[in-house]
């Protein structure tokens, strides 16, 4: 005499997908080498789960390339307060946020574990970049240097002769600015596609020297001038960004490259 | 975040269940992130993260639209897929099929049925995501696998 049970379609569901615990597991399987009814409901059940899975894969293909941020769509253009909501606010507050700890912690301090937020977050902005972000951004040469005319009007420094560092393509100089302090980024592609970032806010007079760390899984460079602080970021080979962070280096301290 | 990107851009699709609102939501989405990104903790999965995030911005946004859910009252529309010519054309067709069954779900089984089935989480993950009991994940999975499997049986039906 056997006991027939009656399951939930949670439990027969359960069963279905490898969810069930092993007493459900094999009071199903036992059931339903006897019980034709069962057999019928899981029939019921079953729905084509490859090609649910194949359709939603080829969705994936379509998906549109990461948007840029708001702030982003001005290249050059200083203190975008839009139109956008919280979103911009927000991430405006988070900025600043992070630059009063870095002020607090030293900006170009040794790099502890964690970050500092404020490479935590620049570094969060930077990961939003891919190959496809700059990819078609392609400035003139005369668009390049009006960019850069841009920002060192808001920066206070003179960066219309920053040098090119080997490797490096210049796509787009643009400034954020956080109460009031302008944060320069010089964004560029790499040869094999990597984005990379040169930041530059206006920061303490105590010189630092160059430090490698890490941020969001991205290498980072930073260094401060009098008056300066510089972060490069961009990619998982520090070799070269080193290279390439000691060219701006040098640059930003006048140094003969 | 880019590597997670088309994945919760499809999430967002999954959702909302219309492309222009997942454009939208998965850009909010990317913002938020940005604007808590103190708050994610490092070696936990950022995906999750950002699925829940997707998750409560878009209930958010239906409350404040005061669309009701789960009625089939949020419109949806045909999610048409990219027309490959590929071998395998009769699994393409089968597969627009179910997407588009899968799509006119209401919405709390859609979003089980997706991060289960096409994400792959287990009903922990899912129900953590969506921030429901475990046993609620497994009653909307139960709900739409029952439905879609009679919807297909009837086509079939007809079809044959």
């Amino acid at each position: 005499m056997t006991t027939e049970h009656r399951f939930s379609d949670e439990d027969l569901t359960a069963f279905l997908d490898g969810e069930a615990d092993d007493t459900l597991t094999a009071d199903i399987a036992d059931q339903l080498e006897r019980d034709p009814d069962l057999a019928d409901r899981l029939a019921a059940l079953d729905i084509p789960l490859v090609p649910l899975a194949e359709a939603y894969n080829a969705l994936l293909a379509e998906a549109p390339p990461m948007p840029e941020l708001p702030e982003m769509t001005r290249p050059a253009d200083p203190v975008r307060r839009t139109g956008w909501g919280w979103g911009v606010g927000g991430f405006a507050t988070g900025i600043a946020a992070g630059l009063a700890v870095a002020a607090f912690v030293g900006f170009g301090a040794p790099p502890p574990a964690p970050a500092p937020s404020w490479a935590a977050f620049v570094a969060s902005y930077q990961s939003l970049y891919t190959e496809a972000t700059l990819r078609d951004v392609d400035p003139t040469p005369a668009e390049t240097q009006a960019q850069l005319a841009a920002v060192s009007a808001s920066l206070g420094l003179d960066v219309t002769d920053l040098p090119n560092a080997d490797g490096l393509n210049f796509k787009r100089a643009q400034v954020l600015n956080f109460r009031g302090k302008p944060l320069v980024q010089i964004a560029y592609l790499r040869n094999d596609g990597t984005p990379v970032a040169l930041c530059i806010i206006p920061a303490g007079p105590d010189e630092k020297p160059l430090n490698m760390g890490q941020a969001q899984g991205m290498d980072v460079a930073r260094w401060n001038t009098p008056g300066y602080g510089f972060l490069l970021i961009g990619g998982a080979d520090p070799a070269p960004l080193a290279a390439e962070a000691d060219t701006f280096r040098k640059w930003s301290v006048g140094e003969t490259i | 975040m880019p590597a997670v990107f088309p994945r919760l851009w499809r999430y967002s699709v999954a959702l909302t269940g219309r492309r222009d609102w997942a454009d939208d939501l998965a850009q909010t989405t990317c913002l938020r992130a940005l604007d808590k990104a103190d708050q994610f903790e490092a070696g936990t999965h950022l995906d999750r993260w950002m699925f829940r995030m997707a998750q409560r911005i878009w209930l958010n946004e239906l409350r404040s639209r005061k669309v009701r859910t789960g009625g089939g009252l949020v419109p949806v529309e045909e999610i048409e897929l990219p027309d490959k010519k590929t071998p395998g054309a009769e699994t393409n067709i089968l597969a627009r099929d179910v997407l588009n069954r899968v799509n006119e779900l209401p919405e709390a089984q859609r979003h089980s049925v997706f991060l289960v089935y096409v994400e792959g989480y287990s009903y922990k993950e899912a129900a953590e995501i969506m921030e429901i009991p475990i046993g609620t994940v497994m009653s909307r999975l139960a709900a739409a696998r029952k439905r879609l499997a009679a919807d297909m049986a009837d086509s079939q039906d007809h079809a044959g």
